[in-house]
């Protein structure tokens, strides 16, 4: 440690710049293969693989995804099997994906999912880490579902001040909890106001229609010009 | 982090401080980043400075009155009207400000 004077340099930078700046090449990579891009952000067993699966059954080769996990392809395999190309990454024990893991996936993946419109990746489960790392993509969406309890949102503000969409799943379950719905829309609203939310459930269809068609809209607006 | 500093230095050199400015929505905790920064300073050729942190707030811009003021607990609504629709200003932010190069390094230069 110094004794004496020292000179202070200014640096002004985001600790997260270079995680920043691979997401911003992820970003045009995206763009010039034509992709829609959601990073879908969720606890443990929020419902985020049976989404996915949804989805390809809606989507089929239309939908790529990128799978993270800390271990197993298990998810990968559920969504080719519902019939989308899919990426496992595990990682292996980090409890996020930053925009560097999901670049290499992606030069692996891309010839596998060549002719894909939209690319669907999903986090790690974890309502907090994933929430500094842009990964390049065009919407932030966080599932939470209503067996978590409605009082998640303001418990992790660091994710839910940043999403494009917010997700309450499980919504065929209502019935039987004691979750409101209502009171995770309005505190997700509070610290998001323009925050996009629909009501969904991947066992029975509830919300998906509408989540599909904000999908395409997205993609439409992206690449209209 | 390092990198970042590297990169505004040219070249690894020995720091006696780094001042780092911190929001309560960075999703960065300053403990864990001041467990990681220590060792891999002193790897990397930066000494041992000392990481100081300047802690923000969450400021927000009321959507109904136009009021900005300090989100003290997320999700609180507008002291002046009661509107919860508010936009948030700044609170994300982790930002490396400045670094303090160690005099006896600037001497034998």
């Amino acid at each position: 440690m110094s004794g004496g004077p020292s000179r202070r340099v200014s640096i002004e930078k985001p600790v997260m710049t270079r995680n920043d700046e691979v997401a911003a090449a992820n970003r045009s990579m995206f763009l010039d293969s034509g992709l829609f891009a959601i990073n879908v952000i969720g606890s443990p067993g929020a419902g985020k693989t049976s989404l996915l699966e949804a989805l390809a059954n809606r989507f089929a080769r239309d939908l790529a995804v990128i799978e993270g996990d800390v271990r197993t392809r298990r998810d990968a395999d559920r969504v080719e099997k519902a019939g989308s190309p899919a990426w496992q990454i595990e990682t292996g024990g980090a409890c996020h994906l930053d925009a560097a893991m999901v670049r290499r996936a992606w030069m692996d993946f891309r010839e596998t999912a060549r002719g894909s419109r939209y690319l669907v990746i999903e986090n790690v489960g974890n309502l907090i880490c994933p929430s500094s790392y842009d990964l390049g993509e065009d919407v932030k969406a966080a599932l939470v579902s209503l067996p978590e309890g409605d009082d998640k949102v303001l418990k992790y503000p660091a994710l839910f001040s940043r999403i494009d969409v917010l997700l309450i799943g499980k919504m065929d379950l209502l019935n039987h909890l004691d979750a409101d719905p209502d009171r995770l829309e309005s505190e997700c609203r509070s610290l998001r106001p323009g925050v996009t939310v629909f009501r969904i459930s991947s066992k029975t269809g509830l919300g998906l229609p509408e989540f599909c068609d904000f999908i395409i809209r997205g993609r439409e607006a992206k690449f209209r010009a | 982090m390092l990198a970042i500093i590297e990169r505004a230095l040219g070249a690894p050199r020995k720091l006696s401080r780094v001042t780092v400015s911190i929001g309560p929505l960075s999703g960065v905790s300053p403990d864990s980043l001041s467990f990681c920064f220590a060792p891999i300073a002193i790897e990397a050729g930066f000494g041992s400075p000392e990481l100081v942190f300047r802690r923000k707030g969450i400021m927000v811009e009321c959507a109904s009155c136009g009021g900005v003021e300090e989100m003290v607990e997320p999700g609180a609504q507008c002291s002046s009207c009661g509107s919860r629709d508010r936009s948030i200003l700044s609170g994300m932010e982790c930002t490396v400000e400045s670094v303090e190069i160690e005099d006896r390094e600037e001497a034998g230069r």
